[in-house]
């Protein structure tokens, strides 16, 4: 599903495409890809209007610099970006999605649309700009709710009678995995953890979530290499093939947002098996996250991906009517 | 059956055992004979309490495997054959909706009582299948339930089955069974996707699939018709349900109104938390109540000392499992709660003379008396008052004692221990009032008596908490030293960590009183407790427990119910007069769980009650609690 992956210096990172597409929130790093990016149409998905942070000055730079943004992002999905790409008369289109700042539904629906519209020839690249380290908020945020990240990532064809598994992208939101876990009581869970990047994270990631030690629970805890998501795709994706056969696996994306760009590919290639769920958050605040010098990259096998996307859509369709 | 999750890890949750498994590790639990009784009955604890083990205990394999003298005359004395029905939110219809604005309230109720109905189905099958067992035949008190399924007969059987259940057969065998629900279950589930585009209405699914509207108690009645036509089964039936309070509010409900089921072949049990949000929202006459439908089992104790049994039980059978001999004392040392009584108010039972030695000269109590004697001037004026001789605890009857010393006690040893500064080497220099480390746990809870009431005779904080240190006194090198006491800090201080990260993670629609959340709530108890205990003067009787009084409000009133469900607050039963209704909180007598006492420097006994609208009054305002508020920088 990957065909290759990595990380660069965002100021030498080949940042050269027909569209650019990343999220305008109110996070310091939500422009810092664009900023370098080489392209004739550069598209801003507005995020929900969050007045904090760097959220008015970035809308302003991106007026500024004459980003096409997006207000209406369910028309954008429906129509606007299926127009624009007709709009290329090209084959081998590259598209760039810089996934640094959106949310994780806006990003799976994103992925989605894409994965139907793109051409067997075009190019996709995703972008992710690390956060630079600081230090995190230490507050308990609470889970508002967990379920299904839409009905597709439901896992409808999974067996629910067979035992739970849960498999977690670690964050650093305190306690939040322990609370996950405690909630849904699975037979077996396993806690991925991005490192490589800054150990400062590594040790906020482990404060986090007690020294990974989640007494009374059946648990394991692996590190991913956040700039190799290749490797990490392949790594999940062969656990989960191992899995599947006795157990009802729930995916549950926290962390860095590479891991839900893996899971969204992981639940293209178990459809109606896998479901992906989502652990909505109360914070007081949202914390910021300021760029880290360098971009993870991560280029799409477009064939593959769209006969995935198509196969999920046959069996949703199927399920709708 | 395999077990998978056995293969991966170690488990300590009874949920993810086989009931061979629970049976073969079974520590008899003091509960058993009530929850076993042939009556319906509610059995309510908090998680880790103990319910799943003690319903799949009633289960025939659980009993096969179960080696206890006990066993026979408990197994002779069953008149039901036990169907146990776990819960698990997967199967909830609202689990599989999620940011899906169109979803219909309506047809996800139909749909998870169904996935619900097709669960027990499923459970109804597993039961017949254990009961098919051979071995059962061995067994002189179990050989009556047993049920032979012979190859010549499970086509007809089957068929039987799934026309009373309404399922299409695919294959006609037990398996078939099996499939034909499963396959069901997925075709709910494609239906659940359906209602979250808004494409099915609940009038379309009825129309759709008929077989939505059937009820899981006709299904065990049929069940019940099958066994009595085929076997000439006499028994009944007993529909176990587990964790009730984990599923959502229509199966909740229809569960909770199955005591009153007419099929008197039928009997109900479920195990759920004692706060049942719907059960607490409603007084329909339909509720069950205990005592006209059911009887009520309450697995956790207000008093610590009455679960001591049960845990060094439990823990006797860890040290076994790790082939460790030595008493708990070897292992894990004594503690003060060995030597203080860990509620304030109860007289000794041990000789005289032994309790004597407690209190003479040097002893343990003594030592402490005289520190905080000698520091604390409104300890020196309540000893003056009351007339106490600090120079020889011993003296006077033991009658005397209850009265003046035993009762303080436990305020005494807090004080000592955390008021004043512990450095001060010489009688002359100054004393200073002040709170020591606000993140160290101190040594007065470690020790085999305090780790046994932090964990309330939880099974599941026995096994997390002590199994590790079992553990490393057999891998220790250093003799028959029992497990450091730095080691039993840092479990415990861990064990903590981990609770208060569950507690945070509760969601909490409450913004009364500046209470966002349980951690909240329980700080602002906790705080209060504190203040009470090591106030500036010494208060004999301090407050350590709250009533859920008619003034607080309702959301802080439901906050405490989840802090009840999962452990946080332990109550006494149905303190009221009249029935009890499952999910009431009104009048209960409620106290924090002892796990919180190292971290609010609290005694490990009980105190005096006062209500929980005083009480939030009075405390001060409280800031977000944050990581490393609670723990420093140590994890």
């Amino acid at each position: 599903m990957i065909l290759s992956s990595g990380s660069t210096s965002i100021s030498t990172a080949e940042l050269e495409c027909d569209i650019f597409i990343y999220a305008l929130g109110f996070e310091s790093r939500s422009l810092t890809l664009s900023r370098f990016a080489k392209s004739s149409r550069i598209i801003a998905l507005k995020m929900p209007e969050y007045r904090i942070h760097k959220y008015i000055e970035n809308v302003s730079e991106a007026e500024f610099l004459g980003h096409h943004i997006v207000h209406d992002f369910d028309r954008f999905l429906r129509i606007e970006l299926n127009e624009i790409l007709l709009e290329h008369q090209t084959n081998d289109l590259k598209i760039y999605f810089d996934i640094s700042s959106i949310n994780r539904v806006m990003m799976f629906r994103v992925l989605a649309e894409l994965s139907r519209l793109c051409r067997s020839n075009y190019k996709l690249k995703i972008l992710y700009c690390p956060a630079a380290f600081s230090e995190p908020d230490w507050r308990f945020p609470q889970i508002e709710s967990l379920g299904p990240i839409g009905p597709e990532f439901s896992g409808y064809n999974a067996d629910p009678s067979k035992p739970l598994c849960l498999i977690l992208g670690l964050g650093f939101e305190p306690g939040v995995s322990m609370g996950i876990i405690s909630q849904l009581e699975p037979s077996a869970s396993f806690c991925f953890w991005g490192t490589g990047s800054d150990s400062r994270f590594d040790q906020a990631v482990r404060r986090a979530n007690f020294d990974f030690e989640f007494t009374g629970f059946n648990t394991r805890t692996i590190s991913y290499i956040v700039s190799d998501p290749q490797g990490s795709f392949q790594m999940i994706e062969s656990l989960i093939y191992g899995l599947a056969r006795n157990f009802n696996v729930i995916l549950v994306p926290m962390g860095p947002k590479i891991f839900s760009f893996l899971a969204y590919l992981l639940a293209l290639t178990y459809p109606g098996d896998l479901a992906i769920w989502r652990a909505q958050q109360r914070r007081i605040q949202p914390s910021d996250a300021k760029p880290d010098k360098n971009a993870v990259y991560a280029r799409l096998d477009i064939p593959t991906l769209k006969h995935r996307a198509e196969e999920q859509s046959r069996m949703l369709g199927q399920v709708r009517s | 059956m395999i077990d998978h999750t056995s293969a991966l890890f170690d488990v300590y949750n009874a949920r993810f055992l086989e009931p061979e498994k629970v049976g073969s590790n079974f520590v008899a639990s003091p509960f058993l004979d009530q929850a076993a009784a042939s009556v319906n009955a509610a059995i309510l604890g908090p998680r880790g309490s103990g319910k799943t083990t003690l319903l799949k205990m009633l289960t025939l394999p659980a009993l096969l495997r179960w080696d206890s003298p006990k066993k026979v005359g408990f197994a002779e004395s069953l008149d039901y054959m036990a169907v146990y029905i776990p819960a698990s939110i997967t199967w909830s219809a609202e689990y599989r909706s999620f940011h899906a604005p169109k979803q219909d309230q309506e047809s996800l109720s139909l749909l998870s009582i169904s996935l619900f109905r097709h669960s027990v189905l499923l459970s109804l099958i597993d039961t017949w299948m254990e009961a098919s067992n051979p071995t059962l035949l061995t067994d002189v008190a179990l050989s009556r339930f047993h049920l032979p399924i012979e190859d010549a007969k499970e086509p007809a059987f089957a068929r039987e089955l799934a026309r009373v259940w309404e399922l299409e057969l695919r294959a006609s065998s037990v398996n078939g069974l099996r499939e034909a629900v499963r396959d069901r279950v997925r075709l709910m589930q494609r239906l659940a996707v359906r209602c979250a585009y808004g494409v099915s209405t609940a009038a379309d699914l009825l129309d759709d699939a008929p077989f939505l509207a059937n009820h899981f108690l006709d299904d065990a009645s049929a069940f019940c018709d099958f066994l009595e036509r085929n076997y000439g089964f006499s028994f009944k039936l007993a529909l176990c349900f587990d964790e009730l309070e984990i599923a959502v509010d229509r199966v909740a409900e229809a569960v909770l109104q199955a005591p009153r089921s007419i099929d008197q072949r039928l009997l109900i049990k479920f195990s759920a938390a004692p706060f049942v949000g719907v059960a607490a929202g409603t007084r329909q006459p339909a509720m069950p109540t205990q005592q006209n439908d059911f009887k009520l089992v309450f697995l956790s104790s207000f008093s610590a000392k009455e679960t001591r049994g049960f845990s060094e039980a439990l823990f006797a059978s860890v040290c076994h499992k790790h082939g460790v001999r030595d008493s708990v004392d070897d292992v894990l040392g004594n503690s003060f709660v060995d030597d203080a009584p860990a509620d304030s108010t109860q007289t000794s039972d041990g000789p005289e003379s032994i309790q004597g030695k407690k209190y003479a000269a040097a002893g343990n109590y003594h030592r402490k008396f005289l520190s905080l004697f000698e520091r604390d001037p409104s300890f020196r004026d309540y000893v003056y008052r009351k007339s106490i001789n600090i120079t020889d605890l011993s003296t006077g009857s033991e009658k005397r004692r209850a009265a003046d010393i035993r009762k303080i006690i436990w305020p005494v040893i807090v004080r000592e221990e955390f008021l004043f500064d512990q450095e001060r080497q010489h009688p002359s220099s100054k004393v200073r009032r002040r709170l020591r480390s606000k993140n160290a746990i101190s040594d007065i809870y470690t020790g085999a008596g305090a780790l046994f009431a932090i964990c309330e005779g939880n099974p599941r904080w026995i096994l997390g908490l002590l199994e590790p240190m079992v553990h490393a006194y057999q891998q220790s090198t250093s003799g028959n030293a029992s497990v450091k006491r730095s080691i039993q800090r840092d479990s415990v201080e861990r064990m903590t960590a981990a609770y208060f990260a569950l507690l945070s993670t509760i969601p909490s629609s409450s913004e009364a009183q500046k209470i966002h959340s349980l951690v909240d709530l329980v700080d602002k108890i906790g705080m209060y407790f504190q203040g009470s205990v090591l106030g500036t003067t010494f208060n004999a009787d301090p407050v350590l427990s709250f009533v859920v009084d008619e003034r607080v409000p309702s959301p802080v009133r439901e906050l405490i119910g989840k802090g009840i469900n999962i452990g946080a607050f332990i109550t006494t039963q149905a303190p009221r007069l009249g029935a009890y209704h499952v999910g009431e909180l009104g009048g209960l007598k409620v106290r924090l769980a002892n796990i919180f006492a190292p971290r609010f420097k609290l005694p490990l006994a009980g105190g005096r009650t006062i209500g929980l609208s005083t009480i939030l009054g009075r405390s001060q305002e409280i800031e977000n609690l944050t990581l490393l508020d609670l723990f420093g920088t140590k994890i």
